[in-house]
């Protein structure tokens, strides 16, 4: 029972080790029993899922923007109350000499799909879904943001320039803070940020209808110096603060503004390839059509007939929706080896099925290379659909 | 509480930083503890999500109710979290169950897809284990682990003393453990 204590006090001290970020100290005469409890204590911790970046983004947007609801009720009223839970809140917060940089990217790269509604030939990719709006007043027009890379595509060791743009779209003076604002280059989910450029520490001061730009020059290395692979890059720009007299400060969230495709050095694999491969797992079959292959990135098309579907009468523009369990559906792809993730489906309704295709405007897939030798297509929802696409000419 | 540095007696509150940028890190400092904590008690980090957005909400509303001397900022910012997790089960009427199958938001790590997938399943299966433990197991690991509470800070929290709590940890984490075993053994 002593001992057991002692493994068990052992422990306790090393889990407080481990979330202090501090490093193990077992003693001498730990057992099995204790050690591989820690060992899986380090597993829980490594696990951890984390909040996605446009969650983060919208709920502190959300916060501050009732904060400054708050704030502006307060000034306005006549009599100067202090603000005790800012004053509380700052005895609990070490001082910081300057600006701490919220550092909280938007993506609106998530392709979600949406629904086409139709009955004949699906010609478009649908959007995907509008972010929802937080509950809190309507955001004045106060700054547009844009970034325009010199080219939409490099070869690999060019150097890449984007040219963003600053342009007061207010009627009054407004101050952009912190100038420059932090700058990420970043691949889709579920992979991160693959270089940062720090945000500067001073603030830009617009006039109505000023415009600043600056150039960005990327040299295609990710933060620890390295080439970074061919596909596609998205361009982040960290939030910023916005202060004006008439819109006060606000904290608004860019998110991604810009991407560019890094290519293949041997090109890539322009070509349709019409597939017309079936597999039924589950008893659902998905038949992936076809594929086509460009410069500019790869789609993929499926079609599958779900369990208990029935075709829509003819009724014009207003069609059922699909059956939930199909919308939308998430995959991956393999190039030689190399996993790709496709993110979700678009979907569209037809007459006798449901067509799924992968790729979308605001989030391409990565093209593949020329000389490529295999490619697989793996639908991931309620089992896992392998489809094996010849490549030969 | 911290004190301004040259001034004791005198809180930091009156040094000349804005609301916003107290709150902005106060923010930064926190939401991953309550996320973390709420993600090990729910099964998809949607829900995960909309309740620690239920929980800052709740937390800037009520502030004006938060007294220092009776609690630490995190304890009562966890005890929040911790109430709004309890009504989404009794709202719901279900314990919490997790379908292997479910797909959870894995960290934006930089690995290779071959690790993130075994991480994805042991994310699966890790969730599945966790909702197998009695209640009060998984309420003290995902406050240990997910809201990085100390042993006396959770038995504060839950009225008990600090060396059950120890105790209670070190069972569940082995419980855990045997459950991986006997995954990874087939």
């Amino acid at each position: 029972m002593g001992r057991e204590v002692d493994m068990e006090k052992e422990f306790s001290e090393n889990i407080d080790r481990i979330l202090a970020g501090q490093e193990v100290k077992v003693s001498a005469d730990i057992d099995d029993d204790c050690r591989t409890a820690l060992d899986l204590a380090q597993k829980l911790i490594r696990l951890r899922a984390v909040p996605s970046p446009s969650f983060k983004a919208q709920l502190q947007e959300r916060l501050l923007s009732r904060l400054s609801e708050e704030e502006e009720t307060k000034v306005k009223t006549t009599e100067v109350k202090r603000n005790w839970f800012w004053e509380a809140l700052g005895c609990l917060v070490p001082r910081q000499p300057v600006w701490q940089r919220v550092t909280i990217t938007l993506l609106v790269a998530v392709v979600a799909g949406g629904v086409i509604w139709g009955s004949g030939i699906l010609t478009q990719i649908p959007a995907p879904p509008p972010l929802p709006a937080p509950p809190s007043a309507p955001i004045r027009p106060t700054l547009e943001l844009t970034a325009t890379p010199a080219q939409t595509a490099y070869l690999p060791g060019e150097a890449v320039t984007v040219e963003f743009s600053f342009k007061n779209v207010s009627s009054e003076p407004i101050t952009v803070r912190p100038f420059l604002p932090g700058i990420q280059i970043m691949l889709p989910r579920p992979h991160g940020i693959v270089r940062s450029f720090a945000a500067g520490w001073g603030d830009l001061k617009l006039e109505p209808g000023e415009t600043v730009t600056h150039t960005l020059v990327w040299d295609q290395q990710d933060s620890s110096g390295q080439q970074v692979a061919p596909g596609y890059y998205y361009i982040d720009i960290e939030d910023i603060y916005i202060e004006g007299t008439e819109v006060g400060t606000i904290r608004r969230g860019f998110g991604t503004i810009a991407k560019v495709l890094i290519q293949f050095p041997q090109g890539a694999m322009e070509k349709s390839i019409e597939v017309n491969q079936s597999q039924t797992v589950n008893d659902i079959t998905i038949t992936l059509e076809r594929v086509e292959l460009s410069a500019m990135g790869a789609k993929f098309y499926a079609f599958t007939i779900p369990p208990d579907y029935s075709p829509p009468q003819p009724q014009g523009p207003a069609m059922p929706p699909p059956p939930p369990d199909m919308v939308p559906v998430h995959d991956k792809y393999t190039v030689d080896s190399v996993i790709k993730d496709a993110g979700w489906s678009g979907i569209g309704v037809h007459g006798d099925g449901i067509r799924l295709i992968w790729a979308h405007p605001a989030q391409p897939l990565d093209p593949v290379p020329s000389d490529a030798k295999e490619l697989t297509f793996t639908i991931t929802r309620f089992g896992d659909w392998e489809f094996s696409i010849p490549l030969e000419p | 509480m911290r004190k301004s540095e040259g001034k004791p007696g005198v809180c930091a509150g009156e040094d000349t930083r804005s609301a916003t940028e107290t709150f902005a890190e106060l923010y930064e400092q926190y939401l991953p503890r309550v996320f973390w904590y709420i993600s090990y008690r729910v099964s998809t980090t949607q829900l995960a999500e909309d309740l620690t957005s239920e929980a800052f909400l709740k937390a800037l509303k009520g502030f004006n109710n938060y007294h220092a001397d009776k609690a630490s900022f995190s304890t009562w910012l966890l005890s929040i979290a911790r109430h709004i997790v309890i009504d989404h089960y009794r709202a719901s009427g279900k314990e919490q169950a997790i379908p292997l199958e479910e797909v959870t938001e894995m960290p934006s790590e930089w690995v290779s897809p071959e690790e993130e997938a075994i991480k994805k399943e042991e994310l699966q299966r890790l969730q599945t284990y966790l909702a197998g433990l009695r209640q009060p197991e998984q309420e003290i690991i995902s406050l240990k682990f997910g809201a990085e509470l100390t042993n006396r800070q959770i038995a504060g929290m839950l009225s008990l003393s600090e060396s059950n709590v120890g105790t209670i940890i070190y069972r569940a984490v082995r419980k855990l453990r045997d459950s991986f075993r006997g995954w990874q053994n087939g």
